[in-house]
């Protein structure tokens, strides 16, 4: 052992080949070893972790409403995480000092200004729906108690109930912070509302015409003198108002709420229709209780010549349904208070105004029905 | 002799270079990850987005994998993590894809339900309305109340379309949501109608 150690010593030096090749290896295994055994950079590496959470949570938060901004920042975050394992394993002179902290930033800016634009969005739709319940809520209301209005048929009903289920829907949705589907559903409910109002506008608009005005205005004046030319009692009625007023001797003497025909505000025309005629007639019958089912009740003379000629026009324009009759047993009668238009074409009173109204009526009395005046 | 050693050293570092730095990244399999996102975004990022993220910062794990080892010396170079990830990637997509076909689903079958309970809410609406229209004692104020009712039951019944648009089109939780609204507002219908029934002794 002792020789071979000396021998090992005791080499003659060697040639200047052998040296290279030596100096060789050893500059080759620096260059591979020494990237793995020194540490990575220099400076303190970036830690993503944060910027990761902070970007997931982000993007969670964007991606239902604003989805397109989600896909951005899942695509920015994919993009930084091969830039953060780029420089973690590039070697020393290959890495950018800052590449990973710039490509998190941009991440993180990107999802700070879509979360910032959500929330921006999110406070404008909020602020809106701020705004247009409240109006909405009282349109709804106002749609509800139009489709109520005699006159106003099924669709109108129909439509209103629909705004009705839009609004509930709206609210359902505003209540969990989905405002823009709030405000399109409360968008419905006003499309719906706006059937009723138009049927409703539509319904009342005869009542501000001034042809029919001056008519009305007239007939009730001509009452009046006649019940004050021969100081007898005249009963006016105003269907818009439903009012009924006591006239004596040109006097009003006393005035009743009244309730009208299903479609009380209609003209009527023909049976059935539900409206509550217009015109001048008179007390035909008085029917104390026990003859008719309303508690007391004054027929009068519907139809008068006036309406035979409507009917026979309504007949001829196609107005009127091809087997309905003029119909007739229009009254004046009790069992009303009911607070809303439900007979089928007569004038209801309570039956405490039933009796003064009845007590002051005869047949013959004046009975003039007006659109209002 | 100093030649052939040398020789030698070079054949085998040469047969190092071939066993060795022919590594590879596993396109395919990341190819295919890639496309499985992408097939299953538009349900997973809407349904289950839990399992969307997941599956997202599965692919960016592999990204990243496959990113290190491109930069690594070329006789270095190791896909078997990559391989793994990539694996790993393909079972984050499919468990996010059968959340989100599984919670899709559910709300799908949650929407029909209450939409055929509205529909049954309804039919019991239109028999009780029809019963009620049979009816020998009818009271004064009758037929305006019938009006209203049928019109309200239009009202109801015109929801209906709406809500198979809605489910048509894939909003179940909107659908959901408005056949939640309309059976509500049809059961109290129908207890009006056999209310109305019981008050007029028909």
């Amino acid at each position: 052992m002792l020789i071979a150690f000396r021998l090992r010593f005791k080499r003659p030096a060697t040639g200047f080949r052998r040296r290279s090749f030596l100096f060789g290896a050893i500059a080759l295994a620096v260059a591979f070893v020494l990237p793995a055994a020194i540490p990575q950079t220099a400076s303190r590496p970036f830690d993503a972790t944060a910027a990761r959470a902070a970007a997931f949570r982000a993007v969670t938060v964007v991606r239902p409403e604003m989805p397109a901004a989600a896909r951005q920042i899942d695509r920015l975050i994919a993009q930084a995480e091969v830039v953060t394992a780029d420089e973690r394993t590039a070697p020393l002179w290959e890495q950018t000092p800052g590449r990973v902290e710039a490509s998190w930033l941009r991440v993180l800016s990107t999802a700070r200004a879509a979360a910032a634009e959500l929330r921006t969005r999110d406070n404008a739709s909020e602020k809106h729906w701020l705004e247009i319940a409240p109006a909405l809520e009282a349109d709804v209301r106002r749609a509800h108690e139009e489709s109520n209005e005699a006159g106003v048929g099924r669709r109108e009903i129909s439509a209103a109930k629909q705004a009705s289920l839009k609004w509930e829907l709206a609210q359902h949705f505003a209540r969990e912070g989905a405002w823009d589907r709030a405000i399109k559903e409360a968008d419905a409910a006003r499309s719906f509302n706006q059937v009723v109002h138009t049927s409703f506008d539509s319904l009342h608009s005869r009542f501000g015409e001034p042809k029919n005005l001056q008519h009305w205005k007239r007939l009730v004046a001509e009452t009046i003198a006649r019940s004050k030319a021969d100081g007898s009692t005249a009963l006016i009625i105003d269907k818009l108002k439903r009012k009924l007023h006591v006239y004596a001797a040109g006097n009003r003497i006393a005035s009743f709420d009244a309730e009208l025909g299903a479609k009380g505000l209609k003209q009527k025309l023909h049976s059935g229709d539900q409206a509550t005629p217009e015109g001048r007639y008179r007390v035909t019958e008085a029917r104390g209780p026990g003859r008719t089912k309303f508690y007391k009740a004054l027929l009068i003379d519907y139809p008068n010549s006036e309406d035979r000629a409507r009917y026979a026009l309504g007949k001829k324009s196609g107005a009127v349904p091809l087997r309905a009759g003029i119909g007739n047993l229009i009254e004046i009668h009790g069992d009303g208070g009911q607070g809303r238009d439900w007979t089928d074409g007569c004038v209801a009173l309570t039956d405490g105004d039933m009796d003064k109204v009845f007590a002051r009526s005869r047949v013959g009395t004046p009975v003039t029905i007006v659109g209002t005046f | 002799m100093r030649n052939t050693k040398l020789a030698l050293l070079g054949v085998a570092v040469f047969a190092m270079t071939l066993a060795t730095g022919c590594a590879k990244p596993p396109q395919v399999e990341i190819d295919a990850v890639k496309a499985s996102l992408a097939s299953v975004e538009a349900d997973a990022s809407k349904y289950a987005a839990e399992g969307w993220n997941k599956a997202q910062q599965a692919v960016n794990a592999l990204n990243a994998e496959v990113e290190a080892q491109a930069n690594k010396f070329a006789l270095f170079r190791s896909y078997t993590k990559s391989k793994e990830l990539a694996a790993a990637a393909n079972q984050a997509i499919t468990e996010a894809k059968d959340a989100a076909v599984a919670a899709k689903e559910a709300a799908k079958t949650a929407a029909n339900e209450t939409l055929a309970a509205a529909k049954t809410a309804l039919d019991a609406a239109s028999t009780a309305m029809a019963d009620l229209g049979k009816c020998k004692r009818q009271p004064k104020d009758f037929k305006k109340d019938m009006e209203l009712m049928k019109g309200t039951y239009d009202g109801l019944a015109a929801q209906v379309g709406s809500i198979e648009s809605a489910i048509a089109s894939e909003d179940f939780l909107g659908a959901k949501a408005q056949a939640d609204s309309l059976k509500s507002s049809v059961d109290t219908l129908v207890t009006d109608l056999q209310g109305a029934k019981v008050k007029i002794k028909c």
